[in-house]
């Protein structure tokens, strides 16, 4: 008996402590879905959340966009760090904001140039804040005008431009990094940041090239071709396109979807004992399009010649990246001081302090590339206009 | 008095539920960094050893509690004064096990719940197995452990398609750390078996002692390692120092899904029989030695005394941190972990050895 | 006013009460005056004086009206006296009677009067004599019982459908019938200080381990109670823990099912008046098969067991898991769900716990209602109940749609099976409450705390979690999964070690397909 009461008694106990602590129900939530960060003029931060209204965003889900109003709100705030921003956000919104439903954030041009490490912290520290989110960086305009932008298709903005960084595994012309993964760049030797990089172009937002850093602060951009060159070089393109000319008729092109990519990096030694690399990139893919079509791609020296031209468009590319990060940004974005590092670590250790400035920009890297097409989709042979 | 009958299949599994309870949040071997496997397999291989010998101690004792085996070989005076600090070691793995996943769970999940409350919840549990009795805990490790390598598993294997094998190399170029954490592991995984004394004389089978612990033993190998494979992995070399909670972390990242909720629930398992075996201990090491009738009485008062012990000893989570990342907590172990269980060994051994020759001589 | 027990007691059957081993009297008026002085009031009590034929010994028959079956009566007993013709050759009038004169098949001598008021009351005819201090029971007790019918409580598409019925006697022959054995045993018992009740012990010896069945006899003797009206007044006596929260006797009120339980080493506890068999030791597993699982497809019997199990899974922690995930580890939920989610709740006044409690609760008073109306209003109020409370719940802004599916389909989940129905309605409350608190770590310690529960839980020294801890690999083959009849090769080990455990060869199986 003594123990039926002592039980109702901690039941009793239960039930009136809930509703405290952590418990917090749905509908006590702002629910956020992408953030942005800025540098202001004075040096501060500013910290925007885009706040998504369920039923509006549901709303416009169920009816195909019928919902006219707006289904979200980007509420922003200035302070010296981001925390402290995104606490005094609570002046201006009701519920607490919800962390972990945020699917991008999106870094402001002027605060990446600024060294990224000072916002990254709170979003590694703080216990809600998912470290599989997004990150990218704005080029020309802050992260505010980026989440303030409306979408046609969908009414849920953090959610639609999440897809869309997603869908470079199927372009390759820019690269999508998770937050644990900036992190990880970030922390390791002889392997500079770089990541994807968001524009806006008319009434819509366009994802292509990357954002060059070095140490923290953004130095650069690489258009999109360099940039899926560096994605091949890194062999992380999933899937692209890549347009080649067609050998029997130069001046339409042959669409090669490419399947399957992998690199493959050397450390060789010259002979004054600076380091080289050979990056060996092999490729597979099918043709995609014959535009203006002529003729089937069955000789072998037909198929030799686009094989041929494939690579040297890969190899073209790829070098473009490399240069550019070697002459113009002297940024080792490829990676190749984390090869030094493990193949030698005592020389990396007496070369560590000077890799980007002195020996990065000057190393030969020689890049060969070995392409493979497999199939030619339902087609034989392109249709003949009689 | 030794009624109790665990089954090997039970002993074994009990053995792998408390060894890994203490690695389920924090792997010393971690510290190594890029050598966390090569530190591992280092103090697993040593860890093996020790447990060995400790097997070895109550094979020479057949079924004498530590307490008893502790008075035989040092005497009366002595002996108890071991059995004290026994008493006060288990005690404090108690205290800092509960600590840890109290500040576990406040950190990953419950932020704004006082911590006190977390333990107390968890300590509930924990009093209401231990007072159950070894044989009600035998069952539940049959029923629990196998459920605790699950979610490691499936994190695991749903990041095989991660590409980004690179962080292990360059192999070894510190030794210190690797060493350190091979220690750490020791100290904190596999010396603790030392407390098995006190359940391996309620086995009913003296035959498959060696076998089930051991096995338990491999397997907990291969698990660990998986473990320590899979951090390296999914967070890198780099970053597996700056967070705190490597597991809560790894499972975050397990695509499409998110699932750390339960993960880390499911880690609570481990440390709920770590610490629901070192209260076991203590009381039942208490109640031998004030020879009480039965231990169960005292449980509560122990389980109360640990979580104040964890406020007072350990004033917040950073200072917890500094302890388990220092050399001292390794120093702390050695006279419990080495210098005892080899003195008992060596006394036993010469105990064996007279003992035969008197036979002889008769 | 209040009376004892023990007065009371006297006063019903007189002074025997305290001195039960009195003798039957030699005179038959002093037997005449005490059996009207005790059934006295008793409007159906009926006391027949004869005279045997030609020996002109007065003899009573005593018997409940309508308890016995009166023509055998007359036919067998009544007749054979009154027309008896021959004379007293040297025996006794005893002798005679039980030799030559009375025809009735089944007939028992009793010594004192005690047992002859109990055998009265237990619907037998006694038959006191003259000048002897013996008297007779005569069984001829009216074959007044139900048909034996399929029950209700557990229906059955293929096998056999009989159930048991009110009557003792009936439901041993219908366990008889199927095993054909002498080793098959039926101990009787008498149950209840005022309706004396026949209860019967049955158990297969050989099989059975010896320390159950003294067990059950142990705690079956330890019962002081006024009456036993149905099996479930000995349940509650002999279970294992004051307080079961899980239930710790098996019940069924099938004989192919008892039948099944005593071949793998039960007793069965029996009593007149109630179609419910009792079996220990029970073991959880039980809860989840049922004895179509043997009948053939095995694949889909396994399938059904895991679906059960999962059933039961759902039912107790569904709910508790939903509180979890929306108010603590809102992570969880892919990010569409959330929104989709978070959209239904939206303008709903209650957290999602006090929602959450108040449609359980709701649920079980449809539950309830449904079971308890007769039966053709019942259909109306659970379907019409659920779908117009549902609905308009949501529609009001009460409740949100998410949580109306979640408590329908835990409640829908529970009833399969039936015999932890109310175990899981209490459960789901608990780990509702546990869940309220502390998100999921409450779901889990809650968890632990109810696995420990289960891992301490013996029944009549059995553990309640074997075959899956303490673990006996071979009892597996009929726990989550079912292997064929002729796999299994062993009784279950736990509950008849050291006896005979071998149930089949498997060797008829292989001949067979040659």
């Amino acid at each position: 008996m003594k123990r039926l009461f002592l039980f109702l008694i901690t039941i009793g106990i239960l039930l009136t402590s809930t509703a405290c602590w952590n418990n917090r129900d749905l509908t006590e939530l702002s629910i956020a879905t992408a953030f942005g960060i800025d540098r202001t003029k004075d040096g501060k931060t500013m910290v925007s959340v885009q706040i998504v209204k369920p039923s509006e965003a549901q709303a416009g889900g169920k009816e195909g966009g019928g919902g006219s109003k707006k289904g979200f709100v980007v509420v922003s705030n200035t302070a010296d760090t981001v925390f402290g921003a995104l606490r005094e956000m609570l002046s201006k919104v009701n519920n607490k904001i919800f962390y972990s439903s945020s699917q991008i954030i999106v870094i402001g041009e002027d605060a990446a140039r600024d060294g990224i490490e000072d916002f990254l912290d709170f979003t590694l520290r703080d216990h809600e804040t998912q470290f599989k989110q997004l990150v990218i960086v704005s080029k020309g305009v802050t992260a505010k005008e980026i989440l303030e932008q409306e979408y046609d298709l969908s009414k849920v903005p953090g959610a639609y431009l999440r897809d869309t960084v997603n869908n470079i595994e199927a372009r390759g012309f820019s690269k999508s990094m998770m937050l644990i993964e900036v992190a990880r760049e970030l922390a390791t030797e002889g392997r500079e940041l770089c990541m994807g990089t968001v524009q806006k172009k008319g009434t819509t937002t366009d994802i292509s090239g990357i954002a060059v850093f070095l140490m923290d602060k953004l130095v650069g951009w690489l258009d999109p071709f360099e940039s899926r060159g560096y994605m091949f070089v890194m062999g992380r393109v999933k899937s692209t396109l890549l347009e080649v000319d067609d050998p029997q008729k130069p001046d339409k092109q042959v669409g090669i979807e490419i399947q399957k990519t992998s690199s493959e990096r050397k450390l060789e030694w010259t002979k004054n004992g600076k380091p080289s690399f050979t990056v060996k990139i092999k490729v597979q893919g099918n043709i995609g399009e014959q535009y203006g079509g002529h003729g089937a791609m069955k000789e072998t020296e037909i198929l030799k010649a686009v094989t041929e031209s494939c690579n040297n468009k890969i190899k073209r590319e790829a070098l473009l990246a490399i240069r550019k990060c070697q002459a113009e940004y002297k940024s080792d974005i490829l990676g190749f001081g984390m090869k030094v590092f493990d193949d030698t670590p005592n020389y990396w250790k007496s070369i560590r302090d000077k890799w980007n400035s002195d020996f990065f920009p000057n190393i030969e890297v020689n890049v060969e590339v070995e392409s493979k097409i497999l199939r030619s989709g339902l087609l034989d042979k392109p249709i003949e206009v009689q | 008095m030794k009624e109790v009958k665990l089954s090997n299949i039970q002993l074994g599994l009990l053995t792998f539920g408390f060894l890994y309870g203490s690695t389920a949040i924090l792997n010393p071997a971690m510290g190594a960094k890029r050598d966390a496997w090569i530190a591992l397999i280092l103090g697993w291989f040593t860890g093996f050893i020790f447990i060995l010998g400790y097997l070895y101690i109550s094979k020479l004792n057949q079924g004498k509690t530590l307490n008893e085996i502790l008075e035989e070989c040092f005497g009366k005076v002595l002996g108890k004064l071991a059995i004290a600090f026994y008493i006060l070691f288990f005690l404090y793995k108690a205290v800092i096990n509960i600590r840890g996943f109290g500040e576990f769970m406040a950190i990953v999940s419950y932020p704004e719940t006082p911590l006190i409350f977390l333990m107390s919840v968890f300590m509930l549990a924990v009093i209401y197995v231990v007072k159950s009795g070894l044989a009600t805990i035998g069952r539940l490790a049959e029923m629990l452990v196998p459920l605790m390598p699950i979610p490691i598993l499936v994190v695991a294997s749903s990041m095989v398609t991660m590409k980004n094998y690179s962080g292990f190399q360059p192999v070894l170029l510190e030794i210190a750390p690797v060493i350190k954490g091979a220690a750490g592991v020791v100290s904190t995984i596999f010396g603790d078996f030392i407390l098995f004394l006190m359940v391996l004389p309620y086995t009913n089978k003296v035959k498959g002692r060696f076998k089930s612990s051991l096995l338990a033993l491999m397997l907990l190998g291969v698990l660990l390692m998986i473990i320590v494979v899979r951090n390296l992995i999914v967070i890198g070399p780099v970053l597996i120092e700056h967070f705190i909670y490597a597991a809560h972390v790894s499972a975050q990242l397990v695509p499409g899904m998110n699932i750390d909720p339960l993960v880390d629930v499911n880690l609570l398992l481990g440390g709920g029989f770590k610490v629901a075996l070192c209260l076991y201990a203590v009381t039942k090491a208490t109640a031998e030695l004030f020879k009480v009738e039965s231990y169960k009485p005292l449980v509560s008062a122990f389980a109360v005394l640990a979580i104040v012990l964890a406020f007072w000893i350990i004033p917040s989570s950073i200072e917890l941190r500094r302890w388990s990342g220092s050399l001292s907590i390794i120093l702390v172990t050695i006279p419990a972990h080495v210098i005892l269980p080899l003195a008992m060994l060596i006394v036993s051994i010469i105990k064996q050895s007279k003992k035969r020759k008197n036979l002889n001589t008769i | 006013m209040k009376k004892t027990k023990e007065e009371t007691l006297k006063e019903h059957i007189g002074k025997n009460a305290t001195d039960s081993k009195i003798k039957i009297s030699n005179s038959i008026d002093e037997i005449k005056k005490k059996l009207e002085k005790d059934f006295s009031r008793c409007s159906d009590f009926v006391m027949r004086e004869v005279e045997i034929g030609m020996i002109n010994t007065k003899v009573i028959i005593a018997f409940f009206d309508g308890f016995v079956d009166k023509q055998i009566l007359s036919q067998n007993v009544v007749d054979p006296i009154v027309k008896y013709s021959g004379d007293n050759e040297k025996k006794t009038v005893l002798e005679l009677l039980k030799t030559n004169v009375i025809s009735s098949s089944s007939l028992m001598e009793l010594t004192t009067f005690e047992d002859t008021v109990d055998s009265i009351v237990s619907g037998e005819a006694v038959l006191y004599v003259d000048g002897e201090s013996k008297a007779f029971k005569i069984g001829v007790k009216a074959p007044d019982k139900r048909a034996v019918e399929q029950p209700d409580t557990e229906i059955t598409t293929k096998g056999p459908r009989e159930g048991f019925t009110e009557n003792l006697r009936t439901n041993t022959i219908l366990l008889r019938r199927r095993i054909r054995n002498p080793q098959f045993k039926v101990e009787s018992i008498k149950l209840g200080e005022e309706t004396k009740t026949d209860i019967v012990l049955c158990y297969i010896d050989g099989i059975v381990k010896h320390e159950i069945v003294e067990e059950v006899k142990r705690r079956i003797d330890r019962i002081k109670i006024d009456g036993v009206l149905a099996t479930g007044y000995i349940e509650q006596f002999i279970q294992d823990g004051k307080f079961p929260l899980f239930p710790m006797v098996g019940n069924s009120e099938k004989p192919d099912k008892v039948a099944a339980k005593l071949l793998e080493g039960r007793v069965a506890i029996i009593a007149d008046g109630t179609p419910t068999v009792l079996t220990v030791p029970f073991l959880i597993i039980e809860t989840f098969q049922i004895q179509e699982d043997y009948f053939g497809e095995y694949f889909f019997s396994s399938f059904l067991r895991i679906l059960r199990f999962a059933c039961f899974m759902i039912s107790i922690y569904l709910p508790a898991l939903y509180v979890a995930i929306t108010s603590f580890h809102q992570t969880i939920i892919p990010f569409k769900l959330f929104l989709t989610m978070a959209a239904a709740r939206e303008g709903i006044p209650f957290s999602a716990f006090t929602e959450a409690l108040l449609m359980i609760i709701t649920f079980q008073i449809l539950s309830e209602a449904g079971i308890r109306m007769p039966r053709a209003i019942g259909q109306a109020v659970s379907i019409v109940g659920a779908i117009v409370l549902g609905e308009a719940a949501v529609s009001a802004g009460i409740a949100s749609a998410p949580l109306v599916i979640v408590v329908a389909l835990a409640g829908i989940c529970s009833f399969i099976v039936p015999p932890l129905m109310k175990t899981g309605a209490i459960l789901r409350f608990i780990i509702l409450i546990t869940a309220n608190v502390l998100g999921l770590m409450g779901i889990g310690v809650a968890s632990i705390i109810l696995i420990t529960y289960l891992c301490n839980k013996r029944s009549f020294g059995i553990p309640y979690m074997t075959p899956f801890s303490p673990l006996h690999t071979a009892d597996l083959k009929d726990s989550l999964i079912v292997v064929p009849m002729w796999a299994m090769f062993s009784r279950p080990r736990a509950l008849t070690e050291g006896q005979d455990t071998t149930r089949t060869t498997g060797k008829s199986f292989s001949k067979r397909g040659k």
